[in-house]
């Protein structure tokens, strides 16, 4: 019951939110597409109790809302502001990892994949997109796949070997350009 | 800035491009772009208000800022380019105009792509 009180009371704001935004929108074209962030944002609102309720648990990666509030844990410690602040950005945090862990797996060669992601300190309030200055990505070879020799420069200028691999240039260039982050802040190790 | 000290400013600037125009037609195009950067500008305030609002009611309703965040990008992407692709029509570049939409409608794909990635990975693994 009260898994069902919690889905209506944020489908509605879901829903209203979506309204209002449409009304934001300066042109017609482009309704459609915040339409389909919204219908996303409502599938991922609906999934998670659903699968819940069919006995079949799915802990979905970019979750439509949270069970515990920012704005509750004040009451739980003095610097519960900080503390809140904390929860929102280590929310965001996964979900950027996971986004940019799927799309170096897309990549031909990458077996694992493993993110670390840094944010700016900033006294920027709860919601606030927190920005990003350092990515670490952690690449190791898909099982079954050889890596190539690596030419052998004699007398050549010491080149760093991680930026070399092709491999890790590719993760590098999509992450940059999917995730709109800057290139120089993304370091590949391959 | 209240809407009719705007509506007053829009009117002196289209009389005096008119008549730029037809001298000018360099100097009313960037008169034009002046007047547009500044109402902008001026509502930037009001604009931070609305998004502070949309920020807080996500808040309390323990709603996902990610979506929020996204959601109010493509707001933000439709609105510039709308404005830059007006300007473009205004100095007769339909074309170049064109192409500053569909820029903005691939970048705004672009932000819904981690998204559509998740659900979709969330649903194949319901259904394998």
């Amino acid at each position: 019951m009260q898994a069902l009180q919690t889905l209506i009371h944020n489908l509605a704001i879901i829903l209203l939110l979506a309204t209002f935004m449409e009304m934001l929108l300066p042109n017609k074209s482009m309704r459609g597409y915040v339409q389909l962030v919204m219908g996303l944002f409502v599938i991922s609102a609906v999934l998670n109790p659903l699968t819940a309720f069919l006995k079949h648990p799915l802990e979905l990666e970019i979750p439509a809302w949270t069970s515990a509030a920012p704005q509750d844990m004040p009451v739980l410690a003095a610097d519960g502001a900080r503390l809140g602040k904390d929860a929102v950005e280590e929310q965001y945090r996964r979900i950027l990892a996971h986004q940019i862990r799927a799309l170096a797996l897309g990549v031909g060669g990458v077996g694992e994949a493993q993110v670390e992601i840094s944010f700016a300190e900033t006294s920027a309030g709860l919601t606030d997109q927190p920005r990003i200055v350092g990515v670490e990505i952690l690449l190791s070879p898909a099982q079954g796949t050889v890596e190539p020799v690596r030419p052998v420069l004699i007398g050549g200028e010491a080149q760093n070997p991680k930026s070399e691999n092709p491999v890790a240039l590719d993760v590098k260039e999509k992450v940059a350009k999917l995730m709109e982050i800057p290139e120089e802040t993304i370091v590949v190790h391959f | 800035m209240e809407i009719w000290q705007i509506v007053g400013l829009a009117l002196i600037v289209t009389i005096i491009g008119v008549v730029l125009r037809k001298i000018q037609p360099e100097i009313a195009v960037q008169l034009s772009i002046l007047a547009g950067a500044v109402i902008f500008l001026l509502m930037f305030g009001k604009i931070k208000v609305i998004v502070d609002l949309l920020q807080n009611l996500a808040d309390q309703a323990n709603i996902s800022s990610y979506y929020l965040i996204i959601v109010l990008k493509i707001v933000g992407i439709s609105y510039l380019a709308e404005f830059g692709a007006q300007i473009c029509r205004d100095a007769g570049e339909g074309a170049l105009a064109t192409k500053v939409e569909l820029a903005a409608k691939i970048g705004v794909l672009v932000l819904a792509i981690p998204i559509i990635v998740a659900i979709l990975e969330s649903l194949v693994r319901l259904i394998p």
